[in-house]
Protein backbone atom coordinates (compact mmCIF):
# COMPACT_ATOMS: atom_id res chain seq x y z
CA UNK A 1 0.00 0.00 0.00
CA UNK A 2 0.69 3.58 -0.62
CA UNK A 3 2.93 4.91 2.47
CA UNK A 4 1.34 8.37 1.98
CA UNK A 5 -2.59 6.76 2.38
CA UNK A 6 -1.47 3.98 5.09
CA UNK A 7 -2.55 6.11 8.59
CA UNK A 8 -0.21 5.69 11.18
CA UNK A 9 -0.55 3.16 14.17
CA UNK A 10 -2.13 5.47 16.71
CA UNK A 11 -1.75 2.75 19.26
CA UNK A 12 1.40 4.55 21.78
CA UNK A 13 3.46 1.94 23.49
CA UNK A 14 5.67 2.38 26.61
CA UNK A 15 9.42 3.54 24.99
CA UNK A 16 11.28 2.42 27.56
CA UNK A 17 9.68 -1.14 27.89
CA UNK A 18 10.46 -1.29 24.11
CA UNK A 19 13.60 -0.11 24.16
CA UNK A 20 14.56 -2.60 26.89
CA UNK A 21 13.57 -5.73 24.21
CA UNK A 22 15.43 -3.96 21.79
CA UNK A 23 18.44 -4.08 24.70
CA UNK A 24 17.63 -7.29 25.40
CA UNK A 25 17.99 -8.84 21.97
CA UNK A 26 20.64 -7.03 20.78
CA UNK A 27 23.02 -8.01 23.90
CA UNK A 28 21.40 -11.29 24.79
CA UNK A 29 23.64 -13.09 22.17
CA UNK A 30 26.46 -10.79 23.04
CA UNK A 31 26.04 -11.25 26.93
CA UNK A 32 26.13 -15.30 26.23
CA UNK A 33 29.28 -15.43 24.11
CA UNK A 34 31.08 -13.09 26.37
CA UNK A 35 30.14 -15.37 29.50
CA UNK A 36 31.07 -18.27 27.45
CA UNK A 37 34.42 -16.94 26.12
CA UNK A 38 35.51 -15.92 29.94
CA UNK A 39 34.16 -19.43 31.75
CA UNK A 40 37.07 -21.55 32.65
CA UNK A 41 38.27 -24.17 30.18
CA UNK A 42 37.44 -26.91 31.54
CA UNK A 43 33.73 -25.92 31.40
CA UNK A 44 33.30 -27.27 28.28
CA UNK A 45 32.86 -30.45 29.92
CA UNK A 46 29.92 -29.84 31.52
CA UNK A 47 27.77 -28.38 28.49
CA UNK A 48 24.99 -30.59 28.12
CA UNK A 49 23.98 -32.51 25.13
CA UNK A 50 20.32 -31.88 23.38
CA UNK A 51 18.37 -34.32 25.59
CA UNK A 52 16.15 -34.72 21.68
CA UNK A 53 19.79 -35.75 20.29
CA UNK A 54 20.56 -38.29 23.31
CA UNK A 55 17.37 -40.27 23.55
CA UNK A 56 16.99 -40.06 19.75
CA UNK A 57 20.15 -39.45 17.85
CA UNK A 58 18.01 -36.48 16.30
CA UNK A 59 19.44 -33.26 15.43
CA UNK A 60 16.60 -30.54 16.88
CA UNK A 61 16.82 -27.23 15.16
CA UNK A 62 18.27 -25.64 18.44
CA UNK A 63 21.42 -28.24 18.41
CA UNK A 64 24.45 -26.52 18.34
CA UNK A 65 23.40 -23.17 19.92
CA UNK A 66 25.25 -23.16 23.11
CA UNK A 67 28.87 -24.36 21.11
CA UNK A 68 27.90 -22.22 18.42
CA UNK A 69 27.66 -19.16 20.72
CA UNK A 70 31.16 -20.73 22.70
CA UNK A 71 33.22 -20.42 19.26
CA UNK A 72 31.35 -17.11 18.65
CA UNK A 73 32.51 -15.99 22.03
CA UNK A 74 36.41 -17.04 20.66
CA UNK A 75 35.26 -15.25 17.40
CA UNK A 76 36.11 -18.69 15.65
CA UNK A 77 32.86 -17.87 12.86
CA UNK A 78 33.24 -20.74 10.90
CA UNK A 79 33.09 -23.44 13.56
CA UNK A 80 30.14 -21.57 15.16
CA UNK A 81 28.53 -21.13 11.65
CA UNK A 82 28.83 -25.01 11.10
CA UNK A 83 27.45 -25.83 14.46
CA UNK A 84 24.25 -24.65 13.50
CA UNK A 85 23.93 -22.83 9.72
CA UNK A 86 20.09 -21.98 10.30
CA UNK A 87 21.20 -20.02 13.77
CA UNK A 88 23.09 -17.79 11.24
CA UNK A 89 20.94 -17.34 8.26
CA UNK A 90 17.38 -17.34 9.74
CA UNK A 91 17.83 -16.40 13.55
CA UNK A 92 20.17 -13.94 13.31
CA UNK A 93 18.52 -11.79 10.35
CA UNK A 94 14.89 -12.00 11.80
CA UNK A 95 16.77 -11.02 15.60
CA UNK A 96 17.99 -7.78 13.50
CA UNK A 97 14.97 -6.70 11.83
CA UNK A 98 12.89 -7.05 15.05
CA UNK A 99 16.13 -4.93 17.09
CA UNK A 100 15.07 -2.70 14.22
CA UNK A 101 11.11 -2.97 14.92
CA UNK A 102 11.93 -2.09 18.68
CA UNK A 103 14.08 0.62 18.23
CA UNK A 104 11.49 2.04 15.80
CA UNK A 105 8.73 1.67 18.51
CA UNK A 106 11.23 2.98 21.40
CA UNK A 107 11.77 6.28 19.13
CA UNK A 108 8.39 7.08 17.74
CA UNK A 109 6.74 6.55 20.79
CA UNK A 110 3.68 4.21 18.64
CA UNK A 111 3.31 0.50 18.04
CA UNK A 112 4.95 -0.23 14.78
CA UNK A 113 3.62 -3.78 13.24
CA UNK A 114 6.23 -6.51 13.01
CA UNK A 115 6.32 -9.77 10.67
CA UNK A 116 5.75 -11.67 13.56
CA UNK A 117 2.64 -9.79 15.23
CA UNK A 118 0.70 -11.37 12.30
CA UNK A 119 -1.24 -14.47 12.18
CA UNK A 120 -0.07 -14.91 8.87
CA UNK A 121 3.55 -15.36 10.19
CA UNK A 122 2.93 -18.75 12.16
CA UNK A 123 2.45 -21.56 9.33
CA UNK A 124 5.38 -20.40 7.12
CA UNK A 125 7.70 -20.37 10.50
CA UNK A 126 5.85 -24.01 10.86
CA UNK A 127 6.98 -25.18 7.56
CA UNK A 128 10.21 -23.38 8.10
CA UNK A 129 10.70 -25.27 11.32
CA UNK A 130 9.66 -28.54 10.02
CA UNK A 131 11.91 -27.87 6.88
CA UNK A 132 15.08 -27.19 9.32
CA UNK A 133 14.21 -30.21 11.42
CA UNK A 134 14.28 -32.40 8.08
CA UNK A 135 17.46 -31.37 6.17
CA UNK A 136 19.43 -31.33 9.83
CA UNK A 137 18.61 -34.69 9.81
CA UNK A 138 18.85 -35.90 6.06
CA UNK A 139 22.21 -34.02 5.44
CA UNK A 140 23.78 -33.54 8.87
CA UNK A 141 24.00 -29.98 9.40
CA UNK B 1 -10.98 0.85 2.53
CA UNK B 2 -11.01 0.63 6.18
CA UNK B 3 -7.93 0.36 8.57
CA UNK B 4 -6.92 -1.13 11.72
CA UNK B 5 -7.18 0.81 14.34
CA UNK B 6 -4.16 -0.55 16.54
CA UNK B 7 -1.67 -1.30 13.25
CA UNK B 8 -2.86 0.78 10.51
CA UNK B 9 -2.95 -2.09 8.08
CA UNK B 10 -6.01 -2.18 5.12
CA UNK B 11 -9.03 -4.05 6.43
CA UNK B 12 -10.81 -6.48 4.21
CA UNK B 13 -14.35 -5.30 3.85
CA UNK B 14 -15.85 -8.55 5.29
CA UNK B 15 -13.34 -9.06 8.27
CA UNK B 16 -14.08 -9.11 11.80
CA UNK B 17 -10.72 -8.76 13.34
CA UNK B 18 -6.69 -7.41 11.27
CA UNK B 19 -5.19 -9.78 9.44
CA UNK B 20 -1.74 -8.41 10.17
CA UNK B 21 -1.99 -7.79 13.82
CA UNK B 22 -5.09 -9.94 14.73
CA UNK B 23 -7.05 -6.63 16.55
CA UNK B 24 -10.97 -6.46 16.65
CA UNK B 25 -12.40 -4.36 14.24
CA UNK B 26 -13.89 -1.34 16.58
CA UNK B 27 -16.80 -0.88 13.48
CA UNK B 28 -17.97 -4.09 12.58
CA UNK B 29 -20.35 -2.69 9.85
CA UNK B 30 -21.45 0.49 8.96
CA UNK B 31 -24.98 1.15 10.32
CA UNK B 32 -26.76 1.49 7.02
CA UNK B 33 -25.69 -1.68 6.46
CA UNK B 34 -27.12 -3.33 9.96
CA UNK B 35 -30.57 -2.03 9.36
CA UNK B 36 -32.42 -3.43 6.41
CA UNK B 37 -35.06 -2.54 4.09
CA UNK B 38 -38.84 -3.13 5.78
CA UNK B 39 -37.17 -2.38 9.35
CA UNK B 40 -36.05 -5.70 9.89
CA UNK B 41 -32.34 -5.58 12.13
CA UNK B 42 -30.07 -8.39 10.81
CA UNK B 43 -27.52 -9.14 13.55
CA UNK B 44 -23.71 -7.86 13.06
CA UNK B 45 -21.22 -11.03 13.02
CA UNK B 46 -19.44 -11.15 16.52
CA UNK B 47 -15.87 -10.01 16.66
CA UNK B 48 -13.64 -12.11 18.85
CA UNK B 49 -14.22 -10.93 21.92
CA UNK B 50 -10.50 -10.22 23.02
CA UNK B 51 -7.45 -10.49 20.99
CA UNK B 52 -6.31 -13.94 20.26
CA UNK B 53 -2.88 -14.93 21.83
CA UNK B 54 -1.31 -17.71 19.28
CA UNK B 55 2.02 -16.85 21.21
CA UNK B 56 4.64 -17.80 18.46
CA UNK B 57 7.68 -15.90 19.44
CA UNK B 58 7.58 -18.08 22.69
CA UNK B 59 7.55 -21.38 20.78
CA UNK B 60 10.29 -20.60 18.51
CA UNK B 61 12.12 -19.40 21.19
CA UNK B 62 11.58 -22.66 23.35
CA UNK B 63 12.21 -24.70 19.86
CA UNK B 64 15.11 -23.10 19.52
CA UNK B 65 16.69 -23.15 23.32
CA UNK B 66 15.18 -26.23 24.76
CA UNK B 67 15.91 -28.74 23.05
CA UNK B 68 12.68 -29.91 23.30
CA UNK B 69 10.25 -31.26 20.20
CA UNK B 70 7.09 -29.80 22.31
CA UNK B 71 8.00 -26.30 20.94
CA UNK B 72 7.21 -27.42 17.17
CA UNK B 73 4.26 -28.76 18.21
CA UNK B 74 3.31 -25.33 19.55
CA UNK B 75 4.08 -23.66 16.61
CA UNK B 76 1.48 -26.01 14.57
CA UNK B 77 -0.75 -24.79 17.34
CA UNK B 78 0.09 -21.11 16.70
CA UNK B 79 -0.66 -22.16 12.43
CA UNK B 80 -4.00 -23.17 13.20
CA UNK B 81 -4.85 -19.99 15.02
CA UNK B 82 -4.80 -18.35 11.81
CA UNK B 83 -7.02 -20.85 9.64
CA UNK B 84 -9.46 -21.10 12.23
CA UNK B 85 -9.73 -17.39 12.61
CA UNK B 86 -9.96 -16.91 8.95
CA UNK B 87 -13.28 -19.41 8.94
CA UNK B 88 -14.19 -17.71 11.83
CA UNK B 89 -14.26 -20.21 14.35
CA UNK B 90 -13.53 -17.69 17.22
CA UNK B 91 -13.68 -20.39 20.29
CA UNK B 92 -11.59 -22.89 18.43
CA UNK B 93 -8.88 -20.32 17.65
CA UNK B 94 -8.19 -19.55 21.06
CA UNK B 95 -8.14 -23.00 22.08
CA UNK B 96 -5.64 -23.61 19.67
CA UNK B 97 -4.19 -19.95 21.10
CA UNK B 98 -4.08 -22.01 24.74
CA UNK B 99 -2.79 -25.16 23.13
CA UNK B 100 0.06 -23.31 21.79
CA UNK B 101 1.07 -21.33 25.07
CA UNK B 102 0.59 -25.10 26.54
CA UNK B 103 3.00 -26.81 24.66
CA UNK B 104 5.49 -23.85 24.24
CA UNK B 105 5.37 -23.77 28.39
CA UNK B 106 5.76 -26.84 28.48
CA UNK B 107 9.02 -26.48 26.24
CA UNK B 108 10.59 -24.26 28.35
CA UNK B 109 9.71 -26.02 31.84
CA UNK B 110 10.79 -29.95 30.58
CA UNK B 111 13.70 -28.00 28.64
CA UNK B 112 15.07 -26.16 31.68
CA UNK B 113 14.80 -29.36 34.19
CA UNK B 114 15.75 -31.70 31.79
CA UNK B 115 19.32 -29.44 30.89
CA UNK B 116 20.40 -28.47 34.37
CA UNK B 117 19.71 -32.23 35.60
CA UNK B 118 22.12 -33.49 32.50
CA UNK B 119 24.38 -30.79 33.57
CA UNK B 120 24.74 -31.63 37.10
CA UNK B 121 25.03 -35.64 35.92
CA UNK B 122 27.70 -34.37 33.95
CA UNK B 123 29.45 -32.45 36.38
CA UNK B 124 28.53 -35.16 39.46
CA UNK B 125 30.12 -38.01 36.90
CA UNK B 126 33.52 -35.65 36.41
CA UNK B 127 33.88 -34.98 40.13
CA UNK B 128 33.98 -38.50 40.99
CA UNK B 129 36.09 -39.62 37.93
CA UNK B 130 38.78 -36.70 38.94
CA UNK B 131 38.07 -37.64 43.01
CA UNK B 132 38.86 -40.92 41.74
CA UNK B 133 42.06 -40.10 40.11
CA UNK B 134 41.24 -41.46 36.58
CA UNK B 135 41.33 -38.04 35.34
CA UNK B 136 43.89 -35.25 35.32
Amino acid sequence: MDEQTRPQARISVHRGAEACKFLAVLMLPIAAALFLRLAPEGAKRFYPRCFLNVATGLYCPGCGTLRALTALGELDFRTAFLYNPFLFLIVGPLAAYMCAIFLKRAITGRWAPSILSSYKAALPTAIVVIVIFVIRNLFHV
Amino acid sequence: MEHCSNCGAELKPDANFCSDCGAARVNIAPAAEVVESAGAVRSAPVPPPRKIENHLIKSIIATLCCCMPFGVVGIVYAAKVDALLRQGDYAAAEEAGQKAGLWSNLSIGVGLVVNVLTAVLTFLTFYNQMKEGVLP
